[in-house]
């Protein structure tokens, strides 16, 4: 059983999708991180309503042919990283997030 | 109430801008500074900014930049000698300088300063940006090569070839026309004299800059297209409007037109590899 984590992405971050990767530009700072094709899945879904078990069995599992186990400890790992960034933003509550790009 | 107003209308990348001054000294040398950027007086402007003296209250000298969005207004401060306020919505702003050491270079260095900056934000509505680059067009097309300082923007520049025309060597204009991504000069030129012409000019090629012992073109993914023109974009956080338009300005130019990182040695042979 895991834990209930909603994700959201932070306000005044810009993104967009671009073929396989997604472009994030911080607002606050100007860092600009690309996500690869997996990280960029989990971004898009980021919508602060949906927990993060539900996005590795909706958008990782049946697209990138992954265990559940694996796929959630590098989502979970992914997430921390990007919330360390301030681009991310992580609740045991629903969340409000940014805007669609 | 003031007895008399000089206006100077300028234009770059079909943007006019018209200047409001009230005393002749800082017109007459902006009005030679910026002659070949004159647009008609009569012409339709994108805004108005007024010119007036300061003093300037609470700005540290020390900071030589500081830009701030407050209230809607965007404030761009040059230590204690000069300061833009611009109202997006209202399209009016306003430049108060300390009359200390006015007109000379260094001052009007500043100004162009306040200008890039009013221009940076005027050109994110119609989708444009700045960026630090030089470009040039050869053979009807236009060529822009990016980089910081040190990068090889006015080397590249000083060998193009006979027929090619650098547009500028230092900051580059880019907006889309009528769906097709547009160069053009700007009035903020670097180390060379560059040939200015209000005309735009298609783009065909964007170029990443750097140093190598070989002269090398390698084309660059969308992501990584994008990655290194950020990295040069007059880009000013703080708005998340004004992010999110310069990232989709960026992306959207990526998916129009090919992005190379080019290393080259200083030849003028480095210019047969490109188009």
């Amino acid at each position: 059983m895991k834990p209930i984590i909603y994700i959201a992405r932070a306000p005044g971050v810009a993104w967009r999708r671009l073929e396989d990767e997604v472009i994030v530009l911080s607002g606050s700072d100007s860092s600009l991180f690309i996500l690869n094709a997996v990280a960029g899945e989990i971004w898009e879904a980021a919508d602060g309503k949906t927990t993060l078990s539900d996005i590795v069995v909706r958008r990782i599992i049946p697209g990138f042919e992954v265990e559940f186990e694996q796929a959630y400890e590098d989502a979970a790992e992914f997430v921390r990283a990007l919330a360390d960034e301030g681009i991310l933003l992580v609740s045991s509550q629903p969340l409000d997030g940014a805007p669609e790009p | 109430m003031k007895s008399h107003t000089l206006a100077l209308s300028l234009e770059t990348a079909d943007l006019g801008v018209r200047l409001l001054f009230h005393e002749g000294s800082l017109y007459q040398s902006l009005r030679r500074r910026y002659a070949d950027y004159h647009s008609s007086p009569k012409a339709s402007a994108v805004c108005e900014v007024e010119v007036d003296d300061g003093p300037l209250q609470g700005h540290d000298p020390a900071e030589p930049v500081e830009i701030v969005l407050r209230g809607g207004r965007w404030l761009m401060r040059q230590g204690d000698a000069l300061e833009l306020e611009y109202d997006p919505a209202a399209r009016r702003g306003r430049i108060r300088r300390n009359r200390n050491g006015i007109e000379s270079d260094w001052f009007l260095l500043l100004f162009d300063s306040a200008l890039r900056f009013l221009y940076s934000l005027l050109l994110l509505p119609a989708g444009g940006f700045l960026m630090h680059a030089a470009s040039a067009v050869w053979r009807e097309r236009a060529l822009i090569f990016a980089g910081a300082s040190g990068a090889g923007k006015t080397t590249i520049s000083r060998l193009a070839p006979p027929d090619a025309i650098v547009l500028d060597d230092e900051i580059s204009c880019l907006r889309p026309v009528n769906h097709l991504w547009t160069a053009y000069t700007t009035p903020f030129g670097g180390a060379l004299g560059v040939r200015s012409s209000r005309k735009g000019s298609p783009v065909a090629g964007l170029y990443l800059l750097a140093h190598g012992e070989q002269t090398r073109l390698t084309p660059l993914g969308p992501a990584s297209g994008v990655q290194g023109l950020l990295r040069n974009v007059v880009l000013f956080p703080g708005d998340p409007s004004v992010v999110r338009a310069v990232l989709n300005a960026v992306c959207d130019l990526v998916r129009e037109i090919p992005v190379y990182r080019l290393e080259f040695r200083p030849e003028p042979s480095v210019w047969e590899m490109l188009l």
